[in-house]
């Protein structure tokens, strides 16, 4: 079953490969991505405040759940994306993929995170101790998703 | 009809939720009209999004009183 969680609590990689695996004979490649909080520039950022829209996030990211499964013949799909106060080096985001062979599983966690980036409806704040400010979209996230759709 | 923002668009705006008038149905284009006019259009730029009952939307989409529309800026997750 796919796993599909926004929540407030870190996330472990190995308990989490581990249920999405979930001993299954036909799972012959996993592949995992983790999104970080990182510095911009060095003591720039202090914390980072995740928000989003509670209704629509989960819906969003099965959609894309499902449109991963319509290209790619996937076996369980985990996506955990946190919420509220991170701090730099915090992990914000994990999708993992797995798959009979290894090209679905790695082009799948491509996909899924190119989506999420365009499509979830999360934003993130940056908090200095000078100030605050919303983190702008990027033009290259849009562009990293177009590639799927050419 | 309730219009829900949220991140900056909610910040900016300083409210996280509005009611207005609307007469079924109508295009999200002229609900941004209507907002546009009630707080200026540096609020609601080109590249500003919206969702109708929890998905994406567009201009053209069009609702009713009971839909649940939201306006916020391009995401920024993951």
């Amino acid at each position: 079953m796919d796993k599909i969680v926004v929540q407030t609590e870190d996330f472990d990689l190995t308990t989490e490969v581990s249920h999405t695996r979930n001993n299954n004979p036909q799972v012959g490649a996993i592949v995992s991505f983790i999104g970080t909080v990182r510095e911009l520039h060095p003591g720039s950022i202090s914390s980072m405040t995740l928000e989003h829209y509670p209704e629509m996030t989960e819906k969003s990211l099965k959609s894309i759940v499902t449109e991963a499964r319509e290209r790619w013949d996937l076996q369980n799909v985990t996506i955990i994306h946190r919420i509220g106060e991170l701090k730099v080096n915090d992990q914000i985001v994990l999708v993992v993929t797995t798959s009979k062979h290894r090209q679905a599983a790695f082009e799948s966690c491509h996909f899924i995170m190119d989506y999420l980036k365009t499509d979830a409806p999360f934003w993130k704040k940056e908090s200095t101790e000078q100030k605050e400010e919303w983190v702008e979209s990027l033009e290259s996230d849009d562009e990293q998703k177009k590639r799927w759709q050419s | 009809m309730k219009i829900l923002y949220f991140a900056s668009l909610k910040e900016n705006l300083n409210t996280a939720h509005d009611e207005i008038n609307i007469v079924s149905p109508v295009s999200i284009s002229s609900i941004k009209k209507q907002l546009i006019e009630k707080y200026g259009a540096q609020y609601f730029p080109d590249n500003i999004m919206c969702a109708v009952n929890h998905e994406m939307a567009n201009e053209s989409t069009k609702v009713c009183e009971s839909d649940e529309v939201a306006f916020f800026p391009p995401v920024t997750g993951g």
